[in-house]
């Protein structure tokens, strides 16, 4: 192949007006591309589009000609000042959405030359890309991929006159995705991506994020008990931890008014903390979806964290950034019962403010006896399970004290209830204490190997800070309802549900209530795949960042993947690709196996020994002549002659090629 | 200067027929408009997705860009492999139509679609079945008498996505197409031979041997030699042709012609073919190049091509 | 090396038709390609037009080929007062019977030379001619097959003008090739003259074999292998022959076929079981020469046919 620059100059590209099924395609697939855009917006555009197109068909019924120029320029500028209306800019996504349909209509109400044909399917093309830019889900790239198709059957059928039938046009199309797909996802594994966007226009996706929020009251976590979306995905690489082990920080909460926790203002240091000796390390890959919060979760206590996350002297991990689209990065956690002192200091130990004298009384009750932190904890502890509180997943509301009217009246709650007790009775008996925030436990997928944490996983719980040691992590809830952290939250649900949360159970009937019926079971198996699917999905498509690029080179063994690496890299193997395309296609291995190609060299070797060839002339007559010429290789000439011959007029067998090519190589002149 | 080439040095130096195997190092390839366009829009929407770090985004772009790597390899692949041949029609007169024909043959049972066959004098689209074959005229007028090569002849194709056009010129100059002088407008042949040559010609007997023929009468016969009998019946002006008129020894000299080189040999050329038409025996005289006389198709062909072939002797 | 591995695996008849050729080259002398030429249009069930002044020996060669191939022989002299009826025959009234009785002409023999075929009129001719392509001839109704194998060789005299019926071009389509004689070398007409007497060395001539003979000989034919190269080749000679600007007239459908017979009865007199290009171009000539018109100044027809072929590249 040539791409000449300059000479000789390329004939003018041949323009035939298409035919009308042709035109008609083009209309279906605009309409099909355009239709998840008009679906998010106001209905008045759909309600334009739809006339628009109504009208080009009724033009094409008549067979009259499309609208002026003049017309159709009034209604571009109708157009653009109805979307600046709707949303007083033509700047972003949606707005830019709006123009994009209205645009693609008008262009189909013009089309009627093949330059209009062609130019409109080019807009198509754009209009299916635009779309992702709301959705990205399976469906969508199901969609997209279904367009793309009809975009190559119309521009075949536009170029290859009325003589194309559909169908041939679609296996062809098929063909051309088929070959182009490698290229594809090379350049989309490669291509260097960069996070956050270019001129900082990208606006949140995310329209209402659920989660956790930063304020801890009653009812501020048990409101999320049922909502099973997924808050995160773990992959593990090598053991996880046992499910009592596996809490995920999220926030810590040192201010307390009496009624509600929440964060400090200081703000955090970035630390470095280091594993204990023989210390178990867990690594693993968690993908967060969007919370549109800076907040990463991770597992306690986090060691390092990958990309642009940072761990602070509360062991938490916060990112540069909201974290507006899902997002995969690699940490590493040690477990450990205390926070190491370094770390821990200067962590508020504020007096409650607004605690009654019953709960006050009650605190200085448990410091009494004496002891440390931990001793009064135990104290604590002991007296939540002793006295008759219970878990519950429907907590009755509480008053102006939450605290006071839990310990004293309602005695049923949730963890919020406890951690949020615990803290403040702790605080009450004169000892630091806070509250921890995050998620609790996770369910295995068995067909990913992956952890899901949904919301439901939320949980609330506590630190004590023991002089000298650090802080330790306490969690009430477990001293209450030991099956919250031992079985997680969708267990409990289900012995809530039987009525035996709370009552006294032993082991052995707790599993017997827990024992599903096998079409559960094979449900439940479904939804883990639907859910491996969705994970696969969104590692690869939508979570595909700098972050996940990065892990996946160093996963392919390149240990240092910079930007000049990865351009290199795309660059070589694209062309690699076109090079494999290009052979496939050029069919240099069907022209490969013909005699003639070996006898034309043999022509070749005779010409060079400076022996006139004719083009006329067979193959008998040419030894004859040859070997005359050549006497000492007459025997090499009649053979190779011969073997021509048999190969290219005798019935098929009497010669090989391969014995052609040998003799045809080996001959010296 | 060189004397007038022979009509077999023409035909040594450009057979009348060539043939050439398109190959893609022969092949040119291009981004139509349309295939500039649509890399803008791919440059878009690469931007685009780079800024919302859309992951669909980038599939859709590159895989949309593979589409048109591919499509490019497809437009190469239609044209490569074609044999095509182009002839030269047969000798045609100045100012008259010529007709090139081009046979073009699948050599790598591939089908072909929408291949464009481009010319100075025309344009012809076709489709090829696997190891087809088409034989297609392409009409052009010669600018000038003489050996003429053929216009430019092209292959193009932008099959299959319109995005890439691919061209390869087929056989540039060659073969050649003969043209013979443009008639001149009717008029009567030289009466006489001139000076030398006036002792073979008796002026006298004129029409005055066995008679041998009717024809149909034209423009410069004259009127003691119409057949008024046979005229008479509604069948126009015959004229009587005489049998001894093939003895008359006529030549057609360059000398006794007035204008310039290419009105002279114009003359000459209308000369030819009324003396041929009028069954005569002819000889013809050019400055440094003469053919004896004679009569009969094979006889004119020679005389129209030495007419075709002559240069100005300097 | 080609010859072995392009070679006939029936060796038998290949040695036959050898002898066979040797035979006719000890009567006809120094015309051993004619000799050739004409057995390989026999072969290919054709038959032969010999254009050339009389006493070249056409009348030796065609006997002798009758006689060497042991198949019956005729000649009709052709003069302008004949009729058809001296050609095929005709039914005569037999009082005795009181029936018609066919009385079969000349015509009804293996071997027929029809020498002057331009001295009779267009309706003696085209009588044979009609014969020569369907093999049978119909008088009164009645269809009478001709023998098998049937060949005509006919003559004319191209120098003889006046009171002569040329050949019309449809016509010279059914003779499968042309040929011309010629003069003999001068050691071929020494040897002639020194020679003893032709009749007498014909009559000495011993049959190689018989009508059965020739028939298996003319159906080992149809089993030499032309691939789809070779006549991509033919059908190439043909195309130029249409297009070629030098050609008035291109080959019909008809020359091709008679061109792939002619060269496969070519292949077979070569010992090979398969046709290479040479076979074409050896028998082109015979073959295609008096089939093209011309309008260049090439008065020699394998001239014409030389410049065809070399028009043509070889696949």
């Amino acid at each position: 192949m040539k791409i000449p620059f300059g000479l000789p100059r390329p004939p003018r590209a041949p323009i035939r007006p298409p035919a009308p099924r042709a035109l008609y395609l083009l209309f279906a697939t605009t309409v099909l591309a355009s239709v998840p855009h008009l679906l998010m917006q106001p209905p008045w555009l759909g309600a334009v589009f739809v006339a628009i197109i109504a009208w080009r068909l009724v033009i094409a019924r008549r067979g009259d000609t499309p609208p002026r120029a003049l017309v159709r320029a009034a209604l571009s500028v109708a157009m653009v000042a109805l979307v600046i209306v709707q949303y007083q800019t033509i700047f972003g996504r949606t707005a830019g959405s709006a123009l994009l349909v209205s645009f693609a209509a008008l262009k189909i109400l013009e089309t009627s030359s093949l330059r209009d044909a062609m130019f409109c399917n080019i807009l198509v093309t754009i209009v299916v890309v635009a779309a992702f830019l709301f959705d990205q889900s399976p469906a969508t790239a199901a969609w997209g991929l279904a367009c793309v198709l009809l975009v190559i059957v119309n521009f075949t059928l536009l170029v290859s006159r009325g003589s194309f039938t559909a169908g041939r046009a679609l296996g062809l199309t098929t063909r051309i995705v088929a070959l182009g797909l490698p290229i594809a996802l090379v350049a989309y594994v490669l291509f260097p991506r960069i996070e956050g966007s270019l001129w900082g226009i990208a606006e949140q996706t995310n329209d209402a994020v659920t989660g956790l929020s930063d304020r801890v009251e009653p009812g501020s976590i048990s409101r999320l008990n049922l909502d099973e979306a997924v808050a995160f995905r773990v992959d593990f690489q090598g053991d996880a931890p046992p499910r009592p082990e596996r809490y995920w920080r999220l926030l810590v909460l040192e201010q307390f008014d009496g009624r509600a926790w929440s964060r400090s203002s200081r703000n955090a240091r970035r630390v470095q903390i280091k594993p204990g000796e023989q210390a178990v390390i867990y690594r693993y890959d968690l993908t967060l979806e969007p919370t549109d919060k800076r907040w990463l979760p991770v597992l306690e206590l986090p060691l390092s964290i990958e990309g642009s996350g940072r761990i602070n002297e509360l062991a938490l991990a916060r990112a540069r950034r909201p974290v507006s689209e899902r997002r995969r990065y690699r940490a590493a956690s040690s477990p450990a019962t205390y926070l190491s002192e370094d770390v821990a200091t200067g962590a508020g130990a504020n007096r409650p403010p607004h605690v009654t004298d019953e709960v006050l009384a009650l605190a200085r009750s448990f410091a009494a006896d004496g002891g440390g932190a931990e001793a009064v904890t135990s104290r604590i502890l002991s007296y939540f399970r002793e006295q008759p509180f219970h878990y519950t997943l429907t907590p009755p509301p509480t008053g102006e004290a939450p605290v006071h009217d839990f310990l004293f009246e309602t005695r049923r709650g949730y963890c919020e209830h406890y951690a949020s007790a615990f803290a403040a009775l702790m605080r009450a008996a004169g000892f630091e204490a806070r509250v921890v925030l995050g998620y609790q436990g996770g369910e295995f997928n068995p067909s990913g190997g992956y952890y899901i944490v949904r919301q439901y996983d939320a949980h609330a719980w506590a630190e004590i800070r023991v002089p000298g040691r650090g802080w330790r992590r306490i969690d009430p809830t477990a001293a209450v309802a030991p099956e919250r952290v031992d079985m997680g939250l969708e267990a409990l649900r289900r012995l809530a549900s039987a009525g035996a949360l709370g009552s006294e159970l032993d082991a052995e009937s707790i599993r017997a209530l827990l024992q599903v019926d096998w079409l559960d079971a094979r449900v439940r198996q479904l939804v883990l795949l639907g859910d491996l699917l969705t994970y696969q999905w969104n590692t690869w498509v939508m979570a595909y960042g700098p972050e996940q690029q990065q892990l996946l080179l160093r996963q392919l063994g390149i240990r240092a993947p910079n930007w000049t690496w990865m351009i290199l890299a795309l660059t070589a193997s694209v062309s690699a690709f076109v090079l494999v395309t290009w052979v496939l296609l050029s069919g240099a291995g069907r022209q490969r196996a013909s005699p003639q190609k070996y006898y034309t060299r043999f022509l070749r070797k005779l010409a060079r020994a400076g022996f006139a060839t004719r083009r006329s002339e067979g193959p008998r007559d040419l030894a004859r002549r040859a070997a005359a010429r050549f006497p000492r290789a007459q025997g090499q000439i009649e053979s190779i002659t011969g073997h021509y011959a048999a190969l290219v007029y005798a019935p098929a067998g009497r010669a090989r090629l391969a014995d052609l090519r040998k003799e045809v190589r080996q001959l010296r002149l | 200067m060189s004397p007038p080439p022979e009509l077999s040095e023409v035909h040594a130096a450009a057979p009348a027929t060539d043939a050439l195997r398109t190959d893609s190092r022969k092949v040119y390839i291009l981004p139509t408009r349309f295939g500039v366009l649509f890399g803008g829009a791919l440059l878009l929407m690469l931007l685009v997705s780079v800024n919302y770090n859309n992951g669909l985004g980038h599939l859709f772009t590159f895989l949309l860009a593979g589409v048109a790597v591919v499509a490019m390899h497809y437009t190469q692949r239609n044209l490569v492999g074609i044999r095509v041949s182009l002839e030269a029609g047969r000798p045609v007169f100045a100012g008259e139509q010529a007709h090139a024909a081009v046979r073009i043959r699948d050599e790598l049972r591939r089908e072909r679609r929408a291949v464009w066959l481009r010319g100075a004098g025309g344009e012809h689209v076709f489709d090829l079945a696997a190891g087809g074959e088409k034989r297609i005229e392409l009409p052009f007028h010669p600018p000038r008498r003489g050996v003429v090569a053929l216009p430019d002849t092209y292959l193009v194709s932008v099959y299959p996505m319109g995005l890439f056009c691919a061209w390869t010129r087929i056989l540039r100059g060659t073969p050649r197409q003969l043209v013979y002088p443009r008639p001149a407008p009717p008029l009567p042949l030289p009466v006489t031979g001139g000076g030398d040559d006036a002792g073979d010609v008796s002026g006298g007997r004129s029409g005055q041997g066995d008679f041998d023929n009717l024809r149909d009468h034209r423009l410069g016969d004259p009127l003691s030699r119409v057949h008024w009998r046979t005229s008479a019946r509604g069948t126009g002006l015959k004229t009587k042709v005489f049998g001894g008129e093939g003895r008359r020894n006529l030549v057609l000299r360059f000398a006794d012609t007035a204008g310039d080189t290419e009105t002279r040999l114009s003359i000459l050329c209308r000369w030819v073919l009324d003396a041929q038409r009028a069954n005569l025996e002819y000889a013809l005289q050019l400055p440094g190049r003469q053919l004896e006389s004679g009569r009969g198709l094979g006889h004119q062909q020679r005389c129209l091509e030495l007419l075709a072939l002559y240069k100005p002797v300097s | 090396m080609l010859d072995s591995l392009l070679g006939h695996s029936r060796q038998a008849p290949v040695r036959q038709l050898e002898t066979i050729q040797q035979n006719l080259n000890s009567v006809v002398l120094g015309k051993a390609h004619i000799v050739r030429l004409g057995l390989a249009c026999l072969l290919a069930r054709g038959h032969l037009l010999i254009e050339d002044h009389p006493g070249v020996g056409k009348t030796t060669l065609a006997q002798a080929l009758a006689r060497v191939l042991g198949l019956g022989f005729n000649r009709i002299q052709f003069t302008s007062d004949m009729l058809p009826a001296d050609v095929i025959g005709v039914s005569v009234f037999d009082t005795n019977r009181h029936s018609f009785e066919f009385h079969p002409g000349p015509i009804f023999r293996e071997v027929v030379l029809a020498d002057e075929i331009n001295r009779a009129s267009p309706k003696a001719q085209s009588a044979l001619l009609e014969a020569m392509e369907e093999r049978q001839v119909s008088v009164d109704g009645d269809t009478r097959a001709l023998p098998e194998p049937f060949f005509v060789i006919a003559t004319q005299n191209p120098h003889e003008q006046s009171g002569t019926f040329p050949l019309p071009e449809s016509q010279l389509d059914r003779f499968m090739m042309t040929v011309s004689v010629g003069y003999p070398s001068r050691d071929s007409e020494q040897a002639l003259l020194a020679g003893g007497d032709r009749g007498r060395m014909l009559a000495d001539l011993e049959p190689v074999t018989d009508a059965a003979g020739v028939l298996e000989l003319q159906s080992l034919v149809d089993e030499i292998h032309a691939s789809d190269a070779l006549t991509g080749y033919v059908l190439d000679l043909l195309e130029a022959s249409r297009t070629a600007a030098w050609l008035d007239i291109g080959l019909s459908p008809r020359a091709g076929l008679a061109v792939v017979r002619g060269a496969r009865a070519w292949a077979l007199l070569d010992g090979r079981d398969a046709v290479i290009p040479e076979d074409v171009q050896a028998v082109a000539p015979a073959v295609i020469g008096h089939r093209l018109a011309h309008n260049l100044p090439v008065s020699d027809r394998e001239q014409v046919t030389r410049r065809l072929i070399e028009s043509v590249a070889i696949p």
